[in-house]
């Protein structure tokens, strides 16, 4: 039997909780969690919170977003590291998305830190990233 | 080095848009592929009774409107009671298709394999087969977007022109210490040479060069052109010029064993070595440009071959994005880490360079059929090994030549030809 994890991920995000899943095997962090390791493709995996801690590298916004996500378009979209290790990328709150300077500005002081956190966008809990300082 | 099988006939279709490019206006889905599959049965002297088996590749069938283009197709192409299917790996799908016939030919059980592809991604048939109705750009996306991580990465703000152009623009300017101004340099040379290709291919979806579009705004230099509102940011630093254009179009190709090759194409084109290797979204971490699934494919494909990147006479790679254009071929091995950028700026990537890349315009000069690019771009390939590639042929001896496609979301494909 495969447990539910997508269910699982998302109902505990109403509770502030992200959930990762760590491997019994060889430690390594899968995030988001699926039903196998993404290093070693053990199924011996575990579901956790994670620290929520990483880093931001890059980001920058698109002129034709995806309609489900239009009304918040510019949005600033980055690519983030984990303390836990796995790369993600989603909405990073705190870096000034509006014009071509500002993205270009904001990239001059990357990397920085982030704390992750839940947010709603387009009716939906999901996770976004927020500049530490 | 083994020959697996061999390529003895290509077709391609003009990319365009069936609602208004004279070459393809009023073709159906169905003819598109017809057309394709038809110049490669003739450029190998084969007919429906040849072919052992037929492949078809087709991405989006919302725009297609078809599913079992199989059993659709049969008839168009006169291949009844032959076996056939539909496959797709995205926008490497032909590809990936290189492989699967080479596969199924050096099994023995089907000797003569057609892969044929095609894409509509302009308009579709609407409730009526022979009237379209054209496609708007943020359904299209919608759609295409299926492709990638549905579970999760979609639903946390999706942005695939900051993911796929700019990340990846910025992590290589970074790399290698260029600043921004520097680096928008030399994605204007990367286009200049789409521009030139893609205005010698009688095929290509945009003839003109960037000369002659800078010229009709009143630019009088070309980069003045470049950096103004002609040209917005689609997702800064990546320019909408640097981006791909979406097209409708169709390719096939027919491969055969290597032993029997000879008696459908004077100059046989050998499938030497393959590779796929396939990541979930995203494809790389901090550093944007250190693509593991690419060097996983060229590596292996490279083993099968017997070749290394510095043995390439000829290379085409997946550009959707243009950056690409600069991160793949250093993945590849084709330049050494941090030459391709000045390679570039050199104009060494031309078709007249000593280091010729994408000759038929790519994806935004030639167009991106999704499932149909890679086979047009195999068609060039083959065009420009047997020296038929016209005014934009490459001027030395193409003897091996790589070709490399990413399927959405994310599906690496590389392919090893070399001329008898
Ligand atoms: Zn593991």
């Amino acid at each position: 039997m495969v447990q539910k994890v997508a269910k699982r991920f998302y109902d505990s995000l109403v509770a502030g909780t992200i959930l990762a899943a760590q491997c019994n095997d060889c430690g390594n962090w899968t995030f988001p969690p699926v039903t196998a390791c993404r290093e070693c493709g053990s199924r011996n995996i575990e579901m956790k919170e994670i620290s929520g801690e990483g880093t931001v590298y890059f980001y920058s916004t698109s002129i034709l977003p995806p309609k489900k996500f239009a009304e918040y378009s510019p949005y600033a979209y980055g690519l983030i590291e984990l303390k836990e290790g796995p790369a993600f990328m989603t909405m990073v709150e705190g870096l000034d998305a509006s014009t071509p300077e500002k993205i270009a500005e904001g990239n001059k002081r990357l990397p920085l830190p982030v704390k992750a956190e839940v947010i709603e966008r387009a009716g939906m809990n999901v996770v976004c990233f927020r500049i530490s300082e | 080095m083994e020959t697996n099988a061999s390529i003895v006939g290509v077709g391609c279709t003009k990319f365009g848009n069936v609602l208004d490019t004279p070459e393809l206006q009023d073709k159906t889905f169905h003819e598109l592929i017809a057309e394709a599959a038809f110049e490669a049965m003739d450029d190998a002297g084969m007919t429906g009774k040849d072919i052992d088996a037929f492949y078809v590749g087709s991405m989006l069938s919302h725009t297609s409107r078809v599913y079992s283009h199989h059993t659709q197709l049969c008839d168009w192409l006169g291949l009844q009671l032959k076996p056939g299917l539909h496959f797709a790996t995205a926008c490497s799908t032909m590809n990936t298709g290189i492989g699967l016939a080479a596969m199924s030919s050096l099994s023995g059980k089907y000797k003569n394999v057609l892969v044929v592809g095609a894409e509509t991604l302009m308009s579709y048939p609407d409730d009526n087969p022979v009237k379209r109705k054209a496609v708007d750009p943020v359904d299209l996306w919608y759609w295409t977007d299926f492709g990638v991580d549905q579970m999760y990465a979609y639903h946390h703000c999706y942005d695939i022109a900051t993911a796929y152009g700019a990340i990846p623009t910025m992590g290589y300017a970074k790399k290698y210490g260029l600043s921004d101004e520097k680096m928008d340099e030399v994605m204007y040379n990367v286009h200049k040479a789409v521009r030139r290709h893609s205005s010698l291919n009688p095929k290509a979806f945009v003839t003109e060069d960037l000369q002659e579009s800078a010229r009709l705004k009143d630019f009088r230099d070309p980069l003045k052109f470049w950096q103004s509102h002609n040209n917005p940011y689609f997702a800064y630093p990546t320019r909408l010029l640097s981006a791909l254009n979406t097209v409708d179009g169709a390719a096939a190709f027919i491969v055969t064993r290597p032993e029997e090759a000879k008696k459908y194409h004077e100059q046989p084109i050998d499938i030497v070595g393959f590779h796929w290797a396939v990541s979930n979204y995203p494809w790389y971490g901090k550093d944007p440009t250190d693509w593991a699934i690419d060097k996983t494919s060229f590596a292996n494909a490279y083993k099968m071959a017997g070749v290394t990147g510095k043995d390439l006479d000829y290379l085409y790679v997946h550009d959707c994005m243009q950056i690409y254009q600069l991160i793949l071929p250093e993945i590849a091995g084709y330049f050494e880490e941090g030459e391709a950028w000045q390679a570039a700026m050199e104009g060494r990537i031309m078709f007249d360079g000593d280091k010729p890349l994408n000759t038929s315009g790519g994806r935004h000069g030639k167009g991106h059929a999704f499932g149909a690019s890679p086979g047009s771009e195999t068609y060039e390939i083959v065009k420009q090994m047997r020296g038929e590639a016209d005014k934009r042929q490459v001027k030395k001896e193409i003897e091996i030549a790589a070709q490399h496609n990413h399927g959405y979301g994310m599906h690496s494909a590389v392919t090893i030809f070399k001329k008898r």
